[in-house]
């Protein structure tokens, strides 16, 4: 199965029966409204800066960024952005939209650097607890497919490159008719990829 | 039974396999071998749920751990050029399964 591919306008335009069909699915209706929120939040021109980016301290092309790594980054600084808001860079951006002189306001400037990736954080152990416990029994989040569950055995805290934080990863025992299980017994997950398995009663 | 002493050439070889680089990308994988999201995963001995993170994009996709980098990197070498490993060698490394061969 390959990835998901998401059409874009240009393609649909190419592809006559895509324009002419009398009924679009929901899935269709759903993507072109995707592609266009990425359009309209500036999304897509964020991920092209990032694949595009040249200084002193950050090039794209030096370092190979791949589209998975530039859409983590460009998560990341959204995250940052949503987390560092400023009450007076607000006020001067909402003055500037209601006068309309957008593109006059200060840039930004509160984003700040991430801690350094691979030092513990100085408060261990006393950082956020786990939320599962061992015998705990899970899942794995599922985008829509049958995903794999077990039982907690064990968790460590390690850096999660995704967040750009520490968090904790639990170690699955895989139940015997999870569908992994005819090859790996355990596999690990972040906490933010699972969630508790409710047992749901077939009789 | 004690144990055997290294040579240097031994020594030498243990330290280059060490701090050796070799990994490959599941999406290079996939992109060479015709192979499921599930073959990748008994490669790996991962979950196939774990896999698909390593294919999702955005918030949701995961980054492989090097050591599954280097299970793919090994097993598209092994692709690549089992026809070149003399027989014995490639039973050693890989022997069959033992299971269900006598029910």
């Amino acid at each position: 199965m390959s990835p998901p591919l998401i059409p874009n306008e240009q393609e649909c335009s190419q592809m006559p029966p895509c324009i002419s069909k009398p009924a679009i699915t929901t899935q269709a209706l759903h993507q072109i409204g995707y592609q266009q929120a990425l359009k309209d939040f500036a999304f897509n021109d964020l991920l092209h800066q990032l694949k595009t980016y040249s200084d002193a301290s950050f090039d794209a092309a030096w370092v190979a960024l791949t589209t998975q790594e530039a859409e983590t980054l460009a998560g990341i600084l959204i995250q940052t952005l949503s987390a560092n808001l400023n009450g007076n860079l607000l006020a001067a951006y909402l003055d500037a939209t209601r006068c309309k002189t957008l593109g006059t306001v200060n840039p930004l400037t509160s984003l700040q650097l991430p801690p350094p990736a691979t030092e513990l954080p100085p408060t261990f152990p006393d950082v956020e607890l786990p939320r599962y416990l061992y015998g705990d029994r899970l899942r794995w989040i599922s985008n829509g497919e049958i995903t794999d569950w077990g039982t907690a055995i064990g968790r460590f805290y390690s850096f999660a490159p995704h967040r750009c934080c520490w968090q904790w990863c639990y170690l699955i025992w895989l139940d015997a008719d999870s569908p992994s299980a005819a090859w790996v017994k355990a596999d690990i997950a972040w906490e933010d990829d699972i969630e508790p398995l409710e047992t749901e009663e077939t009789l | 039974m004690n144990p055997r002493p290294l040579t240097d050439r031994e020594q030498h070889l243990i330290d280059r396999y060490s701090y050796c680089q070799l990994g490959m990308t599941p999406q290079t994988f996939y992109a060479k071998w015709h192979v499921s999201q599930e073959a990748i995963a008994a490669i790996c001995s991962r979950s196939t749920s774990t896999v698909r993170c390593w294919f999702r994009r955005g918030r949701s996709y995961r980054r492989p751990t090097p050591t599954d980098l280097r299970h793919l990197a090994l097993m598209d070498f092994l692709l690549d050029h089992f026809e070149q490993i003399p027989p014995d060698l490639s039973l050693a490394l890989c022997p069959p399964r033992q299971d269900k061969t006598e029910v």
